[in-house]
């Protein structure tokens, strides 16, 4: 490897860091900030209406989220790959593509005057499927049945 | 009923560790994992390639197109001049007398039945000389020009020779195939094409890298065979010393980087040396023989010859042979060490 493939790389790094940290920093911060702001709309994993009898009848409500991964947290995670062990790289990212996914969800289920989600899914899919060369990125969506509770 | 979402508590699914720490903590692991890995292959390919048969190095040296590499050795008199017929015989008779001094030390040397030395000369400006695959030993004018005397010239030539005995080019080029292919397994190329471009790499033949280790054992070897023919280590004191003062006092950095890329930290090599010449009682001073090396001492003259002319000049005969041509040029000069005339027409 020559001098220019390894300044391109430290420069990637760099860069990834640097905005990735940045934006993950500012991402958790709105994330803690909605979720306090939608904490009244409960969530439940149950097949099943907790409130048979609610006025809105189980609408289907979802949140999708598409995050893609930096340069520095797939560089990190490739190295991890030698050793095994946590991917502490990726479990930010998918904790917050999940919590993202669920707060869209809850603002879905809010706008049709719901306070109650049922029956709640997650799925997690991988955009690149792990073809090299490409920057991972990954989508989650949630979806359940909203109701409004008495 | 009533039912309640608490919040969950954060730094569960994600670590709050920072990002760097891991980072460092991958690089450091991954660092020691490769030390160990070259460590372990400069032992095993050191031990294994030292019992490939000679012949076979031999081969190896032949399909690399070894002679087409020396020519390309960059010369600042431009590479793709040339060579008049006045060098070139300078450059046989230079060679000769590398031969004459190869076959002075080689003896005391005591080389393994089979192993061939070939000595090459080229006019390049590199203080440079070096050994590698199958006994071919390279002199640069750079480097000759420099020498002060037989016994110097001696030096470098067991050293380089001591090169060869100890099998130290195909060792490196074991060592060199070995992690090229394990770079390449790494990086996704395919082996192969990793070891033919280390073989076809001119600058892979022409600079092997030599470990310290190996450096100190061939002098180690020089030495005593210098010990043998002049009974005293002077030649390679005067060398060790006029390298000192290249590094000192040279601003060319290219001549420095030359010399030292392929034979590096020569102050510490002299300090082992020494102390190993006072282990072993050598002494390392002493007289010394001068350095007959054949010199270009042109034009010292340019004379007119018009057809069957001929000329006596000393012991230089000049005769026009041809009836043809109306008149050539002569350049006559000559060679200072045995004070024969050589003529070029």
């Amino acid at each position: 490897m020559d001098m220019v493939n390894i300044i391109v790389v430290v420069v990637l790094l760099a860069l990834g860091y640097g905005f990735g940290s940045y934006r993950e920093k500012k991402h958790f911060q709105s994330i803690f900030k909605r979720e306090a702001e939608m904490k009244d709309i409960m969530l439940f994993d149950s097949r099943f209406s907790p409130d048979p009898n609610s006025e809105v009848g189980g609408q289907l409500v979802h949140g999708n989220v598409v995050i893609s991964v930096d340069y520095f947290k797939s560089f990190v995670a490739n190295i991890r790959k030698l050793f095994g062990g946590r991917l502490r790289s990726y479990e930010t990212l998918l904790d917050r593509g999940r919590r993202e996914a669920v707060l869209r969800m809850k603002s879905h289920a809010f706008e049709l005057g719901a306070n109650t989600v049922f029956n709640i899914k997650f799925e997690t899919a991988s955009i690149s499927k792990g073809a090299s060369g490409n920057i991972g990125s990954i989508e989650v969506l949630v979806y359940g049945s909203a109701i409004k509770r008495c | 009923m009533e039912y309640e979402n608490p919040p969950i508590e954060e730094g569960v699914n994600y670590s709050s560790e920072h990002p760097l720490k891991e980072f460092t903590q991958l690089l450091l692991g991954v660092a020691v994992l490769v030390i160990i890995t070259i460590v372990v292959i400069n032992l095993v390919i050191g031990a294994l390639a030292k019992q490939i048969p000679f012949e076979f190095e031999q081969k190896m040296a032949e399909s690399a197109n070894l002679l087409a590499l020396i020519s390309e050795q960059p010369s600042s008199g431009g590479s793709d001049r040339a060579l008049s017929a006045s060098e070139l015989s300078l450059s046989i008779a230079r060679k000769q007398y590398l031969q004459l001094i190869a076959d002075k030390v080689s003896p005391v040397m005591s080389l393994p039945t089979g192993m061939q030395l070939t000595l090459h000369y080229s006019s390049s400006d590199q203080v440079n000389a070096f050994a590698t695959l199958g006994g071919h030993i390279v002199f640069f004018e750079g480097l000759l020009v420099k020498l002060g005397s037989e016994d110097e010239l001696a030096a470098v030539m067991a050293h380089e020779i001591a090169h060869v005995k100890l099998r130290h080019p195909v060792v490196a080029i074991g060592k060199g195939l070995t992690m090229a292919t394990l770079a390449a397994s790494v990086s996704g190329a395919s082996g192969s094409s990793a070891g033919n471009w280390l073989l076809s790499s001119s600058a892979n033949l022409s600079l092997l890298k030599f470990s310290r280790d190996q450096e100190a054992a061939a002098d180690a070897e020089a030495a005593e065979a210098l010990v043998s023919i002049y009974g005293h280590i002077g030649g390679a004191n005067a060398l060790f010393q006029s390298f000192a003062e290249i590094e000192g006092a040279s601003e060319d950095q290219y001549i420095i980087a030359e010399i030292f890329r392929s034979h590096p930290y020569s102050d510490a090599r002299w300090q082992t040396l020494k102390a190993l010449a006072l282990q072993q009682g050598w002494s390392i001073q002493g007289q010394t023989l001068p350095l007959q090396l054949p010199l270009l001492d042109y034009p010292t003259q340019s004379y007119l010859l018009r057809p069957k002319d001929t000329r006596q000049f000393g012991k230089c005969s000049m005769r026009h042979l041809s009836s043809r041509s109306t008149e050539f040029r002569a350049v006559c000069f000559t060679d200072t060490s045995s004070g024969s005339v050589i003529m070029f027409i």
